[in-house]
């Protein structure tokens, strides 16, 4: 299991080794501020919808899962996908209620990018991982865990070099994302490097 | 077959399930509950639970000045928070200035409501009026620019030089054959080649237009509306101009005012005022102000236009300026015919050699500038060059 933890948040990082989700990574990494709560918000969505889709896979989808129910032939694994995403869809907007109700500036600071996870290709991916590696429940609220707070991680970090970035002086043709560009694969490098630790 | 009836029957139950959890996530998070919005402590409305407070303060008849409508550009509407003020958004930032945003100020058009509030408003704002206004006249100054009376709400009209009126255009189709240019301007018009042009708007829309008004309009209400035109083909023309421009004597036009808008700040100093375009409207009005009140030193207003036919109000400042009383008025065209004797260019440039160069201390003046971005831009840089602070140069864009 921490195995599993670790390897999620540091070598198999969804953001710098698969490079998913890269469209709310790059333009939400502009505050460390905004990233936090993006952050937090990625952790919370992955560590729902992990076990969410788990269950859901498990008990209905699968190749045999309503055996119980006098099925045992039945095979609804091709629903995984519209599934996946429909549960995804409906965690984020609960989401988006709690964050307008108790923390409107994060709301606001999010903007668009908030509903956007729900298209946001890290948190598919991992529900798709989790069944294509067949996690069981435990494992896949680990993975969920475990992999939000690396992509998290990996966006405060490009978020507070971007801040820095600020002040240097870069070439005109890199400014903005050229350069954002070049610190996520320098990013991505490093985790590669922790590569079997845990 | 079996697969695909109960693949249906999951996938329906499951999409059930999840609308019903929505809507009860729905129930618990985002009531519909009423806010309190008290009112310099003495009055209190009601809002509900998300509404934009410029929107629940509308509802309750209260106009807070706004010129875009609560799109987040103008910053005209801002109110003070009496208690605690919530974190200023990125638009509260942009368009108000720090001491403002410390001060308790936010706008009314970005403040979500949660929780109740309190706020101060200014006399003048509880004051303002809306109405359904009757068109007295509408009559085109140029091919473009139309001057449109409507009567006012009450006798007399109480207004200050400066201040602007919101008027809505309900939603429907406009069509621009419907315009009546005038006899003077009518092959102008033609030759413009936009008549058969119409714009359709699914909601009202609501734009400012500053007051025109003379000191002794006091029956009603003066605007000057220039159409906006497409900035390119395909595009469809400005969506309220269209409406107004549109109006015949007896319709009825939802308006409200009058809106505080730039003033007239220190009397006591030499006045220029720098136009072009419908930016006359409000630099008639407080050129009208001043000559009735008998300011004491010298007024000077430079109009630009770009041929004779766009020369607004012609008449009325020549003999104004005539009259000995201190003002001076000089036009200028940009594309002006063979039979114009006048000044000619842009405006910027004849401010500078007629006035800026000529001037002993041009930096004791103050400038009200109104017009289009662009020739306000070219007249601050101007201003700039001759050593005149941003603290003499008060300007209104139309932009
Ligand atoms: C304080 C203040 C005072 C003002 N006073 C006056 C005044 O006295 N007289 C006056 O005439 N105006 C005045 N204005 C400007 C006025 O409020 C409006 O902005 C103006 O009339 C245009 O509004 P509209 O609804 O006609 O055009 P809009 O519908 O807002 O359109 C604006 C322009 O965009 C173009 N457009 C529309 N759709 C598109 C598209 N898809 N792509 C590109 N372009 C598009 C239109 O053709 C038009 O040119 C004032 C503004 C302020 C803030
Ligand atoms: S209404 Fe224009 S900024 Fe609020």
């Amino acid at each position: 299991m921490t195995e599993l933890f670790v390897t999620a948040i540091v070598a198999d990082n969804l953001a710098l080794a698969f490079f998913l989700g890269m469209c709310t990574f790059l333009a939400v990494s502009r505050r460390v501020a905004t990233a936090v709560g993006l952050g937090i918000c990625m952790i919370v969505v992955l560590g729902l919808t992990l076990p969410l889709n788990q269950l859901v896979y498990t008990h209905f989808l699968r190749p045999g899962a309503l055996a119980g129910w006098g099925l045992p032939e039945l095979d609804l694994s091709f629903l995984t996908l519209v599934c996946a995403i429909g549960l995804i869809a409906a965690v984020v907007q609960v989401l988006e209620m709690l964050l307008y109700r108790y923390v409107p500036e994060l709301f606001d600071a999010l903007g668009v990018f908030l509903p956007l996870i729900t298209v946001n290709c890290a948190i598919l991916g991992g529900s798709l991982f989790m069944v294509e590696r067949q996690y069981t429940l435990a494992e896949s609220a680990v993975y969920g865990i475990g992999s939000g707070i690396g992509w998290a991680l990996a966006v405060i970090m490009l978020a507070a070099i971007r801040e820095r970035l600020e002040f240097s002086r870069i070439p005109e043709g890199l400014r903005g994302l050229g350069i954002s560009f070049i610190v996520t694969g320098l990013l991505s490098l490093g985790f590669a490097s922790l590569a079997g630790a845990g | 077959m079996s697969t695909i009836v109960y693949s249906l029957l999951l996938f329906v139950a499951f999409a059930t399930l999840l609308a019903l959890f929505i809507l009860l996530a729905r129930r618990w998070l985002v009531p519909d509950r009423p806010i309190a919005i008290r009112l310099n402590s003495d009055r209190q409305i009601t809002g509900h639970f998300g509404q934009k407070l410029l929107q629940a303060l509308n509802e309750c008849d209260i106009h807070l000045p706004s010129a875009c409508a609560g799109a987040g550009t103008c910053g005209l509407c801002h109110v003070h928070l009496t208690h605690t003020a919530p974190p200023p958004t990125p638009i509260d930032k942009a368009l108000l200035n720090p001491d403002q945003i410390r001060s308790g100020e936010r706008l009314a058009c970005q403040l979500s409501l949660r929780t109740d509030i309190e706020i101060t408003l200014a006399d003048e704002v509880l004051s303002t009026s809306s109405w359904q206004a009757r068109v007295v006249c509408n009559r085109s100054l140029s091919p473009l620019i139309h001057e449109i009376e409507l009567a006012a709400d009450t006798q007399p009209f109480q207004f200050e030089s400066g201040d602007f009126m919101q008027l809505t255009a309900p939603a429907g189709t406009t069509l621009l054959k419907d315009v009546d240019p005038g006899d003077t301007h009518r092959a102008a018009w033609q030759s413009l080649n936009i008549s058969q042009l119409g714009v359709r708007s699914e909601h009202p829309q609501t734009r400012a237009y500053s007051l025109a008004n003379r000191p002794e309009d006091t029956q009603s209400v003066i605007l000057m509306i220039r159409l906006a035109l497409p900035p390119a083909p395909g595009v469809a023309p400005g969506v309220v101009s269209s409406y107004l421009c549109t109006r015949r004597p007896g319709d009825r036009v939802e308006l409200s005012g009058p809106h505080r808008g730039f003033r007239i700040v220190d009397e006591s100093r030499e006045l220029v005022f720098v136009g072009g375009g419908v930016g006359m409207a409000p630099l008639r009005s407080m050129i009208h102000r001043q000559t009735a009140r008998q300011h004491a030193l010298p007024m000077n207003f430079y109009y630009g236009a770009r041929t004779q036919a766009d020369l607004l109000y012609r008449e009325e400042f020549d003999s104004l300026s005539a009259a000995e009383n201190g003002f001076s008025w000089t036009p200028a065209l940009s594309e002006p015919d063979p039979s114009w004797s006048g000044e000619q260019g842009f405006i910027h440039t004849v401010l500078r050699k007629q006035f800026l160069d000529a001037h002993p201390v041009p930096a004791s003046c103050d400038y009200y500038l109104c017009g289009p971005p662009l020739m306000i831009r070219a007249v601050v840089d101007e201003l700039h060059a001759a050593g005149v602070q941003d603290t003499h140069i008060y300007k209104d864009e139309f932009g």
